[in-house]
């Protein structure tokens, strides 16, 4: 039974990531007046990528071929560990945040260093640049973790969402939303999303995650950009199921499952929606400033510690 | 409303009430920084009055309602009434970027936790938990002070070490008694006024209300 | 009544000279309420020295010997003040400038009663806001000569002193705190305060350690000295006087009350350690600028600053002798040092500068001054016969039987500041004076009350009379002693 949910959740990641990703275009694009590609379209980009020639330069190595594989298994792999539906699964025990966190982090070394494995000046900018975000970023990631993990008194995920839907005053926790804060700021900044990054951008200076798959094209082109949807999908269900925990399945019965699925579904919309809102009211910001804002985020996840530890 | 729903009411909104006086670094413009000093004064008279339900006090009341009038309506309006006076000021950048001084601000919250939250252990008021965050918004108002250069900002850093102490007497007691805040809310009002005044003649004598440029007096 | 009478006279002063129009009148009112509020002043003192304590209002004005004695320290240095500043403004704003003459005068009176409010109020939280109030009184007042230097010297003075004072309202709030766990809301009155032991001890020292840094601010104690040696020069010559002879003095007291709640309850180690802690630096600071001063207004102020360390060295050796030896030293130096002060004003006026190698043989031009100068320097220097010296031996001959290596080190830190000024001051009094300068002293009738404060300070020094003798012990025994 835990193997099927397993498998489910697996299936879930592998397709919708790309609807959720359409989602945020089509609310972006009505909330700036125009119509917009279709909800479907990232499915039809994928698959005309997939049928078309690669393109490989002949100055890379081994890694700019291996890269986009290593991007799409880690991802599926995290999707096997995160609590979608439920609690209870096989592999719950490996659930550990701390090694989720660096799993997405071995995909975003990767392909840094196939953004400089090209040697073009483009990939090895946005390499550079997105290295030194992750730099700043890993540091809040960690202290926001340690935050909720302490009020939780355990760093696997199964059990922080136990302990959270238990509790009743959940939302009137300051602790909680000061680390939730802190770590949506750095699901912006990871996922290359507004203010850090512009994912439509097409002037290559402003670029950062776009600049370092610059080279991609045919079925890599395709795993990357299906390996960047999952990963916002993975990053969005950590924020509504650990922060949000009500509707995740504490026990197996198709009932709990049912709910959460919807409950996952509601909660994916919303956070969408508010993507879409926050991309369509910010500006990019300066790269120097985006120091600032991480540092910010920093402040707030060590009062979300600070908090942990000396409130009740 | 029970104890514990009142704790974690008043420790969210003294967590605002920090997050504001860090928000006085990270906006540069000073009209921003006037807003966001109202905004704070604002969710201490939200907190008193929270508290005057819970306490049935009507001295709190009072209290709440001078901070609404004073620090809310009056002060902003007479520093607003200063900044538009002063119009574009050119200044040089201030001792410490706004990265590194968001970092210290972080450390800062460390040190007034480990001062006060022994104090705050053996207060048996169920609003003691928010005590060290009330020192942590005096310490990060005196931080503004020292390392901002535009005169009023430094106004904006003193204003906002008074709200934290107001706060911090608040948490601790339930606010002192009500001919004391009166008091204290008096002079506040008169200190403001003078620093007005004060930033007229700097801005008159120096072209600017750099105080940096205030280093003549030495040995 | 009497107790009403001796707040609202100032106030009535402050709000009418502020009305009015016309200099004469201005001058008028303005003696006129100096003297009054010094003879109330009086009176109440003897009262109270008789064995009653004056109230007034419930709970809010209370008048024990403690208080008495800064009564009088502050009307009689008032009312000498007051005297002075009448020729002082006559020479220095024409009659044309009445607007300054009357924010001077209207502003002068509002510091007076601020500063009497906070000596005689039982409430602390009132005593606060009215320690806030003599800083607000006093910055117009700092910043009369509208230059860029005194503009500076305000702006710091204002910022400083209501920073460190906002800091002295959280020890407030903490002591508050912990005595209403015991007595309720009239915890914040230093009468209840005083009867309360065995308050939490940890919320005491904390205490302890805001009230030291925030009304040390306004004390002039290192290292929150920094305003002092700026504000206290480029104030009028009266106003520095009062600033540093009372003003100062007015901090500790505040201080001294803390004190005495705070060892009732944890004994007089931590706190008295603390005093020593920071008498001894303020000691060594002023020492170190006092070497060799260029400005003899910076001068003056640095050695407050010296005092009072000297002073905080008294109380934190503590037992009886050395509170005898501070608080008959609060007396002497707010005796001396508003006498030296004034007179600087006389050299200011005649030389147009306050740089000390400008200034030379006063002796010969002005001889009253410089001679009144000469006295003034070494009362304050610690000459016997007149009282500092007394003050200063009792403070250190206590020091010596319980702190000593504390006690050598003042007394050496005292010879430094010693050399330093006599040589800087002897320079100034001595030698040729430059030959276009007019002899004369200028304002020499204004002089002539100064010629009280000596004659007080070499009474005293030759002599500890028995009325005050009494009344020293009374505050003591005020004190917990």
């Amino acid at each position: 039974m835990e193997i099927a949910i397993e498998f489910l959740q697996l299936a879930i990641v592998m397709f919708a990531s790309p609807l959720l990703i359409g989602l945020i275009r089509k609310t972006k694009a009505r909330l700036q007046g125009r119509c917009g590609a279709p909800l479907l379209q990232s499915y039809a980009d994928i698959r005309k990528l997939l049928s078309k020639e690669s393109v490989v330069s002949e100055n890379t190595s081994w890694l700019f071929r291996f890269t986009p594989y290593l991007l799409a298994t880690t991802m599926m792999l995290s999707a096997l560990i995160v609590p979608l539906l439920s609690t209870r699964t096989t592999l719950g025990f490996m659930g550990n945040i701390i090694a989720l966190i660096y799993l997405f982090l071995l995909g975003t070394f990767f392909l840094a260093l196939a953004g400089l494995d090209a040697g073009s000046a483009f990939g090895g900018m946005g390499a550079s640049r997105e290295v030194a975000i992750a730099a700043l970023a890993e540091p809040t990631v960690l202290i926001a973790i340690f935050g909720i993990a302490l009020r939780a008194g355990t760093t696997s995920l199964d059990g922080m969402i136990t302990r959270f839907a238990a509790e009743p005053l959940l939302m009137l926790n300051a602790g909680h939303l000061l680390a939730f804060c802190a770590f949506f700021i750095v699901a912006l900044a990871e996922n290359g999303r507004l203010p850090v990054d512009n994912p439509t951008t097409h002037l290559e200076l402003t670029m950062i995650h776009e600049a370092m798959i610059l080279e991609y094209s045919g079925r890599y082109l395709a795993l990357v950009e299906w390996a960047a949807g999952m990963k916002l999908f993975l990053f969005l269900t950590l924020l509504a199921n650990l922060f949000f925990p009500w509707g995740v399945a504490l026990n197996n019965t198709p009932m709990a499952l049912a709910l959460a699925f919807i409950a996952l579904a509601i909660k994916l919309l919303l956070f969408a929606g508010a993507i879409a809102l926050l991309e369509t009211s910010v500006a990019k910001l300066r790269l120097f400033r985006v120091p600032e804002l991480l540092a910010g985020s920093f402040t707030i996840a060590l009062l979300a510690v600070i908090t942990a530890f000396f409130l009740r | 409303m029970s104890a514990d729903m009142l704790s974690k009411l008043v420790n969210l909104l003294s967590f605002a009430a920090l997050g504001l006086t860090i928000l006085l670094i990270v906006r540069a413009r000073l009209e921003g920084q006037v807003r966001a000093f109202a905004l704070q004064s604002f969710v201490l008279a939200l907190l008193s009055v929270l508290i005057a339900i819970y306490t049935g006090s009507l001295e709190l009341f009072a209290v709440g309602t001078a901070l609404v009038i004073v620090k809310v309506i009056v002060i902003p309006r007479v520093l607003d009434r200063a900044v538009a006076k002063i119009g574009i000021s050119r200044v040089a950048a201030p001792y410490l970027g706004t990265a590194p001084a968001l970092i210290v601000c972080a450390l800062l919250a460390i040190i007034a936790f480990y001062v006060m939250t022994p104090i705050a252990a053996s207060n048996p008021l169920p609003t003691a938990d928010a005590m060290p965050l009330a020192f942590a918004g005096v310490l990060i108002g005196f931080f503004i002070m020292v390392e901002r250069r535009r005169a009023v900002t430094q106004i904006l850093g003193f204003l906002m070490l008074e709200n934290g102490i107001f706060l911090l007497a608040l948490l601790t007691t339930y606010g002192v008694p009500f001919i004391v805040e009166m008091g204290v809310f008096l002079d506040v009002l008169v200190a403001v006024l003078i620093m007005e005044v004060f930033v007229y003649h700097i801005k008159d004598n120096f072209d600017s209300i750099d105080v940096g440029q205030l280093g003549n007096l030495k040995e | 009544m009497m107790l009403l009478n001796l707040l609202l006279i100032p106030l009535a002063a402050a709000a009418s000279i502020s009305l009015s129009h016309r200099r004469a009148l201005m001058e008028l009112l303005h003696t006129g309420a100096a003297i009054a509020v010094f003879g109330i002043g009086v009176a109440v003192a003897a009262e109270v020295l008789d064995g009653e304590i004056l109230v007034a209002g419930t709970n809010l004005l209370r008048v024990d010997s403690l208080s008495a004695l800064m009564v009088v320290i502050i009307t009689f240095l008032g009312a000498v003040a007051a005297f002075y500043a009448l020729g002082y403004l006559r020479a220095e704003f024409a009659d044309a400038d009445m607007p300054r003459a009357r924010l001077f005068f209207s502003l002068f009176h509002l510091f007076i009663f601020t500063m009497l409010l906070a000596a005689t109020t039982d409430n602390l939280g009132v005593m606060w806001v009215a320690i806030e109030g003599t800083t607000l009184a006093t910055v117009f007042l700092v910043n009369l000569r509208r230059s860029r230097t005194s503009l500076e010297a305000a702006y710091k003075y204002l910022i400083l002193s209501s920073v460190g004072i906002a800091l002295a309202f959280i020890g407030t709030a903490l002591v508050y705190y912990a005595g209403a766990a015991k007595a309720g809301e009239i915890a914040v009155n230093w009468s209840a305060l005083s009867a309360a032991a065995s308050l939490n001890p940890e919320v005491m020292r904390l205490a302890f350690v805001f009230i030291l840094i925030g009304y040390g601010t306004k004390a002039g104690l290192a290292p929150m000295h920094t305003w002092l040696p700026d504000a206290h020069s480029e104030a009028p010559a009266p106003i520095s006087a009062l600033m540093s002879g009372v003003l100062l003095n007015v901090g500790l007291y505040a201080v001294l009350r803390f004190k005495a709640v705070v060892d009732l309850n944890i004994g007089s180690h931590f706190t008295g350690a603390l005093l020593l802690g920071i008498g001894l630096l303020s000691l060594a600071v002023a020492a170190a600028f006092l070497v060799r001063p260029r400005n003899y207004k910076r001068m003056l102020a640095y050695s407050s600053v010296e005092h009072m360390g000297i002073i905080c060295l008294g109380l934190g050796f503590g037992g009886y002798w050395g509170t005898f030896g501070a608080l008959f030293h609060i007396l002497n130096h707010a005796l001396s040092k508003s006498l030296l002060f004034m007179l600087s004003g006389n050299i200011l006026r005649k030389y147009h500068s306050a740089e000390i190698d400008d200034v030379r043989g006063v002796l010969h031009t002005a001889p009253w001054t410089g001679a009144l100068f000469l006295a003034g320097t070494f009362a304050l220097l610690g000459f016997p016969p007149f009282a500092p010296f007394v003050s200063e031996f009792i403070i250190f001959r206590a020091g010596l039987d319980t702190h000593p290596w504390v006690a050598a080190l003042g007394v050496i830190l005292l010879v430094v500041v010693f050399a330093g000024m006599l040589a800087s001051i002897n320079r100034m009094l001595y030698g040729l004076a430059p030959a276009d300068l007019p002899r004369g002293d200028g304002l020499r009738l204004w002089l002539a009350p100064l010629t009280l404060n000596l004659a007080l300070l070499l009474v005293l020094g030759l002599t500890l009379p028995l009325p005050l003798q009494a009344a020293l012990n009374k505050v003591l025994q005020v004190l917990g002693i």
